[in-house]
């Protein structure tokens, strides 16, 4: 290269962008030449004193459009639930279930009367429980046969059973909550049900986890029996996932969905609640009707 | 967590992951943003703009570095936002802003190093705007050709005259207010 260096050979010199063929003749001439050896000095010096400018602190941005991250679900270890602590959970459980039971007239007609208890069955403490559990969900919706248990269950009254023409509502113990420190300060609220229950042939089952860290309620399961036969009749359509430590599942049932069935005879309800870790509760009653 | 991890949660609609890559980078972000406009409102407008078009766009970042890729963004933002810009608008020399402590060691005093920067920024701010963002785009956020030629939508070529052109503007700016500034910086 006979003439000097173009500022645009030097400014792509100093980033190290030239050809192979460039920047032989450019190291060539530049090592001869000491004007455009100058010229590359100031050229690298201009790069740096922008390169070498302070950082700057930048003001708060409102970036409230952004959404907040899904928390992950809490996984418990099966080893921090001590099978002691099993009892008292699940009793109370039970004892915070809620359910608003209205029959309509038009279904029971000549209904002389319900009457309810409320149970516990055995917990279930197996490990991966499944919401899928073919045990307890063997019917499809809709589709109870069998001939009912014979045999009333204990009153209704001291069940807060309210009779009226032709209409029952039974509510059983009315909410509450249950602290299980074991599982991370989990806690699990029972109702109250929503405003829209109580105008006829509905089952609400209402179920709240809370913890101070995200908790998942998985799922939430209705389920009828009457003697051997089974049926599911409703289930919450989607696991409710806590990133901010609490969620709340419900799902209802309509008496309709019991295929027209309006024979007396004793209709057992479950609540399935699985947790993250498989964990689940199993919460049931009898209601019978006569 | 390492910068992919981020995008990748981005991508999944995690607003947190986007606002932990701003932070880690935003004071370079900002820099550029404030010096292409010259005005710190105008600054401020172009990273929130910038920050709205990367949380939209972000599915389509691909193995890049989100530094750059963001860096673009923000550098043809501000430059669209000085093109609007009525003209007489004054630049600000001096900024306003707080900068932060730079890490790196000198031999100057920190009042002789405070002057330099002045000059710098003074210097800087007498190039046209396409100057001053594809100098900052180059030395400041340290993007390749390829990355400017992208983000100003135009050809590499462009990119190398352009680039050329505009760091002997800076350069005549600097030896007028100081002759033996760039034997001192090379």
């Amino acid at each position: 290269m006979s003439t000097h260096v173009t500022d645009e050979l030097l400014s792509a010199e100093v980033d190290g962008a030239l050809s192979a063929s460039e920047a032989e003749a450019v190291a060539e001439h530049v090592e001869t030449c000491a004007a455009c050896r100058r010229r590359r000095e100031q050229m690298r010096g201009t790069a740096r004193a922008i390169a070498d400018l302070p950082l700057v602190e930048m003001p708060a941005l409102d970036l409230s459009f952004l959404p907040r991250a899904p928390a992950a679900p809490v996984v418990l270890t099966p080893a921090r639930w001590r099978p002691p602590t099993w009892v008292a959970p699940v009793a109370a459980a039970a004892a915070l279930l809620l359910v608003a039971f209205t029959f309509g007239p038009a279904l029971f007609k000549g209904n002389r009367g319900a009457n309810t208890s409320a149970g516990v069955a055995a917990p279930q403490p197996k490990a991966g429980a499944s919401a899928e559990d073919s045990r307890l969900f063997d019917v499809p919706a809709g589709s109870l046969s069998g001939a009912p248990a014979p045999g009333a269950v204990a009153p209704g009254a001291a069940n807060g059973l309210q009779a009226g023409p032709g209409r029952a509502t039974t509510t059983l113990d009315a909410g509450g909550t249950q602290s299980y420190p074991e599982a991370g300060g989990l806690v699990l609220r029972i109702g109250p049900p929503p405003s829209s229950v109580g105008t006829g042939h509905t089952v609400v089952f209402n179920m709240e986890a809370e913890a101070g860290q995200p908790v998942q309620l998985s799922s939430l399961y209705i389920q009828v029996r009457q003697g051997a036969a089974t049926g599911t009749v409703a289930r919450s359509t989607a696991p409710a996932l806590g990133g901010g430590g609490r969620a709340g599942l419900s799902a209802s049932w309509s008496a309709a969905d019991l295929g027209g069935r309006t024979a007396p005879g004793d209709y057992q309800v479950e609540g399935h609640a699985v947790l993250a870790d498989g964990r689940d509760f199993l919460v049931s009653m009898t209601i019978h009707v006569s | 967590m390492d910068e992919d991890q981020l995008v990748e949660r981005c991508k999944t609609g995690d607003g947190d992951a986007f606002r932990e890559l701003l932070e880690r980078h935003q004071a370079l972000f900002f820099g550029l943003a404030q010096r292409i406009t010259g005005h710190r409102e105008d600054a401020l407008d172009a990273m929130q703009d910038s920050c709205v078009k990367a949380w939209g766009a972000i599915g389509g970042l691909q193995g890049g570095s989100f530094k750059s890729w963001m860096s673009t963004i923000v550098a043809r933002t501000a430059l669209d936002r000085v093109r609007a810009r009525r003209p007489a608008t004054p630049l600000e020399t001096d900024l306003g802003v707080i900068p932060l402590p730079d890490p790196r060691p000198g031999p100057e005093t920190h009042a002789l190093a405070h002057q330099r920067v002045e000059m710098i920024e003074s210097a800087l701010a007498q190039l046209s705007p396409d100057h001053r963002a594809i100098v900052l785009m180059r030395d400041l956020s340290g993007l390749s050709y390829e990355e400017i030629a992208e983000g100003l939508g135009v050809p590499l070529g462009t990119v190398r005259s352009r680039l050329a052109r505009a760091r002997m503007a800076l350069q005549q700016e600097l030896l007028q207010r100081d002759p033996g500034i760039l034997e001192a910086l090379g």
